[in-house]
Order: C-alpha cells, then structure tokens, then sequence
C-alpha cells in the first residue's frame, strides 16, 4: 500500500482508525480544540494528542438539550458524539480561548460531565507584547502543571525540547507537501491534501512524521499531475467537511492550499529553539494566523502571500455560519482582496450542511475564474 | 388584566437626563474615543486624561429602542455584514454607512480612536479592528483573558493586565496630550469602587417585597456602571436611586401596583419592545433581578490601595465570588451554582423567563442548562423564548405572546 493509499484508508474512517489506534497505545488519547493549544506539552506529558473534530455522517440531535442553534454546529456535532459515546477512546480535553462556542461552553463540558478531565487555556489576542509573551508562556506553565497532575508524572525539559522537535519536523514535512502544491502541475488533489492534514491531527506525531516521509519519497516519484482548470485557496475556520475539496475537485479545479484551522493556521507553530521551550512555544503559537488571534490586516498580508506563492486564481471563503470572528473579518478582506485583482468567492458552511447550494456556488466561481 | 403600569423611579428622571447630557457631552469636544461598555477600565482612565467617551454598543441600544434597527441592519447586510454577525455591529456599520442623516439622538460623533478591552464579548475586538480599518485611526487594545476554570484568578493574570494597563495608559497619554497622575488613579479606582458598591446595595434592595424595581428600571440604571464608571456623578446617581429606592421600601410601594408574581429573566431585553416589562406587569409579574444586570457589574468588592492592580481586576471583572462575577463568558455557569439558589430563595422568585438571542452567545450559551436547572431542581415555571437583543426583525410577537400566555397560565397553577 502506498503511504498516499494508507492515508486516504485513515481518512476513510476516523472513528474506526482512532478507537484501534488507542486500544493498541498505552498512552492516554487527548482532544485537543483548536490550533493554538500546542500539543507539544501533552506530547511530552507521554499523552496521545488529537484534534477535535466531529466524525461525518451523524444527526445532530442529543447536544440540543444544551446547545442551542446559533451556536457553532462543528462544536455541537462533537458534543453530540461526546454524549453519545462517540469519543469513547477520549480520556480528556484541552479547550482554549478561541471560537465562542468553545470558550463559552468549556465550562459547561464540566457541568455536564464532571469526571472528565478539561485543561483549559487563555489566548494572547492582537496585542504581542513582550509581557504577552510572557503570560502566554505562563499560562503554558499552568497547563503543563494540569496535565502532571492528571498523569502523575513530571514533564522534563528534554521532554519538551523533544517533542517541540518533534513537532517542527511534522510541520516540516507538511510543509514540503504543501510546497508540491504550488507547481503548475500538482501531484496531489485538493481532496488528498485535507485528508493528509486530517490524518495528521490524529495520528501519532512520529508515526505521522514516518508516514509523510515516505509519502514525501513516493511523490518525488510520480509523474506530474494534471493541470488543474482553476487553482484554488480556501480560507475559513474549522473547516472538517471534505466534501467542499471533492466538490472543487469535481469541477475541474483544485484547492491547492488551505488557511483554514485544520489546514496551513496548523502549521504556524514553528518553535525557535531556545532556553525556555516554553516561552519558545509561546513565542510561535500567538501568531498563529486565525481571526481570533490577528488582525484582519495581517491576515490580509498573509492571504495574498499564499495567493502569490500558490499562484491562485481566486479565494473561496467557506464559512462556518456561526464563526463570528471569520464573518467579521469578511468584509474586508473580500474588499480588499478584489482591489488587488484577486477573484472572491463565499460559501456558508455548517456541520453536513446541505450541498447543493454550496455545490452551486462554487461551480459557478470556479467557471467565473476558469483560465 | 390589571392596568398595573410601572411605576417610574423619580430619580430615573436624573439618570435620563445624565444620558441626554452625556450625549451632548461626546459632541462638545476632542480627542473622543469609541470604545465598549463591558467592565472596562480603559474609559475609567480616559476620563482622567480629558478624553470623551462614546459607546456604538450603547448607541446601538438607542437605535433600537427608537426603531431604526431595521434600517441599519438592513444596509449592513447590503454591505456584506452577514446576518449571522451581532446586530449589534449591524445596527453600528448600518448607522455608518446610512447615505441620510436621519439618526437617533442625531448620532455619534466619528471617533479619534478606536478602545477595545477583550473580556466580556470575543468579537469585541474583531469589530473595533473593522472600525480602525474603517477610520484609520489608533486602536488601544486591553487583552483580559477569559477564565474557563472553577479556580480563583491566578496572580499571572493580574500582573499580565496590570502590565498592559501601563502600556494602554501610555498610549492614551500621548494621543490626549496629558498625564494620568497617581492621585488621580487612586480618585477615579476609589470612585469606581464607591459606585460598586451602591450598585450591589442597590440591588439587594430589591429583595424587598413588593420589589421597588421592575426590570425597565434596572434597564435604565445600568446606564451608571456601563457608562459613568470612575465618576462622582456616577456615585451621586446610584446615591440618589438608593435612597429613593429605601423610601420606596419603608413605605411598602412596589414598582407594580399589585405583585402577584416575582420572576428573573436571563439575557439581554429586547431593546425595540422595553413595553415587553409592561406586559409582564399587567399580569402582576415583577422582574427583581436578571442575570444581565445582577451577574455582570461590578459583581464584587475589591482593594482600591494599587488603583492599578484594581483596575486590572476589574478589567478581568474578576474572582469566583460565590460561584458567580467573573467576566461574562462565565456568566451562566458561574451563577448555576450556589450563587442562583441563594438568589431564587433571597429574591422570592417563582419563575423565569429566559431568552435566547441569536446576537449574543455569551449570554445565551448555558441558557438552555439554567432552564433545565430551574425547572428541575427549583421547580419553577419556566418560558424560552427566542429574541435578537436589536434586530427588530426577529421579533415574532404572536409565537412570543403564545408562549407567554401559556407561562402566565402555569404560573397561576402553581
């Protein structure tokens, strides 16, 4: 099986995949809400870190009695699956300052189950200060001191130092995969490029990393893809529906990169190496470019960087319809972006959410920005 | 149905006259700041230092209540604000952008500078980074991080925002022109205080039966701590509105003529429907305390001897007091526990009404857990009902009066 095959099996079932992966580990599994938590300190914790995301196919329903529907519906369909049992492999959760409905909500995951283990975690917002840095490192600290609590064991300096390579050479890797996507030709399919980012939020860091190396090697190996009619950047936030990249796919173009949570903002924790591995961790997660964290200018200045270096020919912003923070920065951006000549789309997205008219309106982009 | 209308505070008639002024006030000169309303120590600060402070949250409530929510909303949305943002951020960029000059209050000035403080609303600061984008013009940001946690606020939270307090002071230093002296930080921090506690006292006044406050009147004295916080005129209204309400008390007289039922009502009123009280009160229901007005200001005392070190609690609006007052996000988890058991019993209450508003997820999140609580474990009557604090359009009258009416039937059967 090639790793590309190996992947795509991952994808195909998360749920599956995850419940084999933790009986098999002897370490405890953790979901983890959110690109700013860095998983380093729960990887050096000897904990088993996973992005929170909800498995597809499901009705929403039992989160109803807690959640009402203005609320995010990807955080609605986790909790719906949590009380279901669906995240059984799950011995706890990291829930930081970031969507509304997370931040709101962390303390009524508490409320409702009490015997689960919830790490939570503050945000350092727009203002980078040196005495920002500083509390976020801090609240790193008090993070690092839940989770000894919660394993009973101490979390050494090596470990972190550890880990932090761990995790920059997993960045690494994704990175190098992401760069294939920017020849004319890309080897790899929008659809292909989610799925490899989905399976490396839930896998092992040094499987993962063992696994996009040779990936990496198969790649170099394969012949050219196809040119694809359109090449496309999708922006938005926990965007988990693999359904909008097959709807792109099947139109004849091709996502070539992702500034959405699960896609590139992942990438943004590239630590320096330094004394403190926390302060360097600090360092890099509070740039991370999502709209809670940066202003809508940089991100802005970051958007056209990624539309120049993947030579994009129009930006497609999906939209979690709850996601305030992404709705507010739209204006603007769209603005902006079209007075630098760069095509702009609009999809609104909730958790398995209708396709047709979100089929419809991508279609109709990707034949106004056909080359 | 009784007629049974309010009876109005008389030193409302202050209160109102205060916020008429101090709409005049923020045209009458410069440098005027836009900032927001929450627990926010930043305006505390801009008063020392000469600089005018308007509020496009409040006036967003003012454009409501006058019925021009519909307009502005609708010319955001044409603009691409999405009907999913907070209105009141539409009702603020649809003001903005309206091409006529036909505004409540004739409107607020354009601002000099743009002041946010993170720690009631996340969207906080994504709006007033869209107004600096709008004006270009400086944007002083006070980051207050939310608690998530059931501890007391570790001190690394303090020292953050005690330190970028410091940096929000320099910044405001040199757009003003002027120096925040330390007598003055200590005046304006023992101040904000002093209006504290009148507010709480305030407050547990209405534990009184009949209630000497409806909800429109907690609604209209809110205008204080949001928006005179740090000021002896501020301490001289809240002053006056105790004494008023003592009077009240000694001489047994209600806010409604005949208090049949005590009720709490969770979320931000309607603001284009204030009537919405009345209609409660004629059929003798009082509101003695709501969540928006009891859990949210000034929710505890605390030292004022390092007015820096108290205005960073106040920015982080602060500790567990009870199992209750921390920053809004907090709000209905933090009161889910003793704290609302103690107010139900204290306040008398024997019913609730609570709201869900699509503009405001704070407030609304958990809402659906306090109704589950109050029903089940208070064994109180309980209506949901779902209203957008100011977008009018929202507003299904019939579906909310069904609703109503079935409630006022439970609670008669009681």
């Amino acid at each position: 099986m090639t790793a590309m095959e190996h992947i795509n099996q991952i994808a195909r079932d998360m749920r599956a995949y995850l419940s084999e992966a933790s009986s098999k580990s002897e370490k405890k599994f953790i979901g983890v809400m959110h690109p700013i938590v860095p998983q380093e300190v729960l990887f050096a914790a000897c904990l088993h870190p996973v992005r929170l995301f909800p498995f597809p196919g499901e009705q929403t329903n039992m989160a109803h009695a807690h959640l009402h529907v203005y609320t995010s519906s990807i955080f609605r369909a986790i909790w719906d699956q949590v009380l279901k049992g669906q995240f059984s492999f799950l011995d706890g959760v990291v829930l930081p300052e970031s969507c509304e409905t997370v931040t709101y909500f962390s303390r009524g995951w508490r409320y409702h189950r009490k015997n689960d283990f919830v790490a939570t975690m503050a945000g350092v917002r727009f203002n980078k200060t040196k005495n920002a840095l500083i509390f976020f490192r801090d609240d790193l600290e008090n993070l690092k001191k839940e989770l000894e609590e919660f394993t009973g064991r101490e979390i050494f300096e090596e470990a972190l130092t550890y880990a932090i390579d761990v995790y920059n050479r997993n960045r690494e890797l994704l990175g190098n995969i992401c760069n294939l996507m920017k020849q004319e030709r890309p080897p790899l399919t929008g659809v292909d490029l989610f799925n490899i980012f989905m399976v490396s939020h839930v896998m092992d860091k040094e499987e993962n990393n063992r696994l996009l190396e040779k990936l990496l090697s198969e790649l170099l190996d394969l012949p050219a893809g196809e040119r694809p009619k359109a090449r496309l950047l999708v922006s938005g936030p926990c965007l988990v529906d693999g359904r909008i990249y097959e709807t792109i796919q099947a139109a004849g173009a091709t996502a070539v990169c992702a500034d959405t949570n699960m896609g590139l903002r992942s990438l943004a924790g590239q630590s320096e190496s330094d004394n403190d591995p926390l302060l360097a961790l600090a360092r890099s997660y509070a740039n991370l470019p999502c709209p809670f964290s940066i202003s809508a200018e940089h991100r802005l200045s970051y958007l056209l960087d990624l539309v120049q270096e993947y030579a994009v020919d129009g930006v497609i912003f999906a939209i979690e319809r709850a996601c305030e923070a992404e709705i507010m920065d739209f204006p603007y951006l769209e603005r902006e972006l079209r007075k630098k000549g760069v095509p702009v789309g609009f999809v609104e997205t909730e958790y398995m959410c209708d396709m047709a008219p979100v089929q419809t309106r991508i279609e109709g982009f990707i034949e106004s920005v056909m080359k | 149905m009784s007629e049974n209308k309010p009876k109005r505070l008389e030193s409302a008639k202050a209160v109102s006259a205060a916020l008429r002024q101090y709409y005049e006030d923020i045209w009458a000169g410069h440098p005027l700041a836009w900032s927001v309303v929450s627990s926010n120590p930043l305006n505390d600060i801009c008063r020392m230092l000469g600089i005018r402070v308007a509020y496009p949250e409040n006036y967003a409530c003012v454009c409501a209540a006058q019925h021009f929510s519909e307009k502005y909303c609708t010319i955001a949305e044409a603009n691409n604000y999405k009907p999913e943002l907070c209105s009141y951020i539409r009702n603020n960029f649809g003001y903005l952008l309206a091409q006529d000059n036909d505004h409540p209050l004739g409107g607020i000035p354009k601002p000099d500078l743009l002041m946010v403080v993170s720690n009631a609303c996340l969207n906080y600061l994504k709006w007033f980074d869209a107004l600096r984008l709008f004006f270009d013009k400086p944007y002083v940001v006070l980051n207050t991080p939310h608690r998530m946690f059931d501890y007391e606020v570790p001190d690394y939270y303090i020292r953050y925002v005690a330190r970028e307090i410091e940096e929000c002071i320099g910044q405001l230093e040199k757009i003003s022109g002027n120096k925040v002296t330390d007598q003055k930080l200590k005046e304006t921090a023992h101040l904000s205080r002093e209006q504290g506690k009148y507010w709480r006292e305030l407050l547990d006044l209405n534990k009184a039966v009949p209630a000497p406050m409806n909800l429109s009147d907690l609604a209209n004295l809110i205008f204080v701590p949001s928006s005179l916080s740090g000021t002896q005129h501020g301490v001289d209204l809240l002053k006056l509105a105790t004494a008023e309400i003592k009077e009240r008390i000694k001489k047994r007289e209600g806010a409604i003529q005949d208090e049949r039922h005590r009720l709490v009502m969770f979320n931000i009123p309607p603001w284009y429907r204030l009537g919405f009280v009345n209609y409660f009160a004629q059929r003798g229901c009082v509101f003695p305390f709501g969540d928006y007005n009891r859990y949210l200001w000034y929710t505890q005392d605390f030292e004022d001897t390092d007015p820096i070190e108290y205005f960073a609690k106040k920015g982080l609006s602060f500790g567990l007091d009870g199992g209750c007052g921390s920053t809004i996000a907090e709000t209905l988890y933090g009161c889910i526990g003793d704290r609302l058991a103690r107010d139900i019993k204290e306040f008398k209450i024997d019913g609730a009404v609570v709201a869900i508003n699509k503009s405001c997820k704070i407030m609304s999140t958990g809402a659906l857990d306090v109704a589950n609580l109050i029903h089940e474990r208070f064994h109180l009557p309980v209506v949901l009902i779902d209203v957008d604090q100011a977008d009018e359009r929202t507003y299904a009258e019939g579906q909310v009066q069904q609703r109503l009416e079935a409630f006022f039937e439970m609670l008669e059967n009681k």
